[in-house]
């Protein structure tokens, strides 16, 4: 206020100062100002005062011995909470609990998402041609049916072709161009691209699948996403129960 | 000591209880007295120091001996005195966002009106009543979590910023930075309470 360009000391510094963890530098700002300016001379006696009063806070005598039981094994938790088995256990397992809802969590937003992503290429479909349909927009050759394209991926695909349920969103939501017709006798490379599942050629599983879980059908994903919806649903809400209580 | 308390901790890594039992012996003590600083309660203090070195016999394995025993011990307190805390108070920010406003009002010389000036001190002489103590305790439990433990470690218990830093696993800048603002909290606190001071109240005013 009154110094007319000289800043006032910080807190931090005056503070610094009583634990003698100012640098040299900043001793010689400190000493220089503080022997002019009342008021920080002030606050360093208020600080001081306080710092007093803390270091006098008596050291009190532990009410009991905290000792444990000689019989303790690393595992048994509760023999030692005997005299009170209500507090610590909670929260033991408040942090065990802590890492379960949040996979549960984290896996059921997963599962929503895919669940998602199958109802609406189980939808766009039917909208689009009626039903039963199982080209998108985006198909460079339409092909006949659902049905016929499913027995074209039987001939074609190999039935022990393992796919994780990502690649099937994948398939069924974005690059849905059945067009395996063409196709009959470049197996390897076919099977290649539906692994890596970037090439044009919709990656099927083999037929052992009932129609109402076939992902080529749009039935087929309207009933696994509703599946993973409910799923992810109870997932949520049994993970934000958890949570409240 | 050093030697004895290395034996102890490899004992007790073993499995022990009783080597462990010989550290609990040696700092229970310290552990109770942090905890109760932070949480300003005997009961809760006494249920968290035992939660400590239950914990601490646990997770003895994970001790390296990078850093001292104490630290490692008082890490484990304050992480479990912080979480009773939080979990005692569902919102204990209103009541420290109330504080940090009135620390911004009153500023230097303003402690100066409970004391008397011209005697100094000898602070270890200094003893406080239990109106006084009671005060001091509530001060400390309005400072946020972070900035109250670095006090206690630093001004009732008397650690080095470095053993702080270690037991807090923080840099000695934020050392350095939470001992201030928490100090400075607490100056405010008190002036607001200043009618509760004893005003033949004896410190150490204006001495370099």
């Amino acid at each position: 206020m009154a110094q007319l360009h000289d800043e006032h000391l910080t807190t931090e510094q005056l503070s610094a100062f009583f634990d003698k963890q100012l640098s040299a530098g900043e001793l010689a700002v400190f000493d220089a100002h503080l022997s002019t300016c009342q008021q920080c001379q002030q606050s360093l006696s208020d600080l001081r005062l306080t710092i007093v009063l803390l270091r006098a806070m008596p050291e009190e005598e532990v009410p009991r011995s905290f000792v444990l039981p000689s019989r303790l094994a690393p595992v048994p938790e509760r023999s030692v909470r005997q005299d009170r088995p209500v507090r610590p256990i909670p929260q033991k397992r408040h942090t065990w609990l802590d890492t379960l809802r949040r996979s549960v969590r984290t896996v059921s937003t997963i599962a929503a998402v895919l669940a998602l992503l199958f109802i609406i290429s189980g939808i766009v479909p039917s909208l689009h041609f009626g039903g039963g349909e199982a080209t998108s927009s985006g198909a460079s050759e339409p092909v006949p049916s659902s049905a016929g394209a499913g027995t074209n991926f039987g001939t074609v695909k190999t039935p022990n072709i393992q796919q994780t349920p990502a690649v099937h969103a994948q398939s069924a939501a974005g690059t849905k161009t059945p067009t395996p017709i063409e196709t009959p006798g470049p197996t390897p490379p076919a099977r290649v691209e539906s692994n890596t599942s970037t090439g044009p050629p919709p990656t099927e599983q083999g037929p052992t699948v009932p129609p109402e879980f076939d992902p080529g059908q749009p039935i087929g994903r309207l009933s696994i996403g509703a599946l993973l919806l409910v799923l992810s649903i109870i997932g949520l809400i049994f993970t934000r129960r958890r949570r409240a209580w | 000591m050093r030697e004895d308390e290395a034996l102890l901790i490899t004992r007790s890594q073993r499995g022990d209880v009783n080597a462990f039992n010989q550290l609990v012996l040696h700092y229970q003590q310290t552990a109770y007295n942090v905890v109760l600083r932070m949480l300003g309660n005997r009961d809760a203090a006494a249920d968290v120091t035992q939660d400590t070195f239950i914990a601490a016999y646990r997770a003895i394995q994970s001790f390296r001996g990078g850093s001292s025993f104490r630290s490692w011990l008082l890490r484990i307190a304050s992480n479990q005195a912080c979480d009773y805390w939080r979990r005692a108070n569902r919102h204990p920010q209103d009541s420290l966002d109330r504080v940090m406003d009135e620390d911004e009002l009153h500023d230097a010389g303003l402690l100066n009106a409970l004391v008397e000036t011209g005697q100094a001190a000898n602070p270890e002489e200094f003893l406080l009543n239990q109106e006084l103590q009671e005060l001091i305790q509530k001060g400390l439990q309005e400072l946020p979590l972070d900035q109250r433990i670095a006090v206690i470690l630093c001004d009732i218990q008397g650690l080095s910023y470095e053993e702080i830093a270690a037991t807090t696993q923080t840099t000695l800048g934020t050392v350095r930075s939470r001992i201030a603002r928490g100090r400075g909290r607490l100056r405010g606190y008190l002036y607001k309470h200043r009618e509760l001071l004893p005003r033949n109240y004896r410190l150490l005013t204006d001495r370099e």
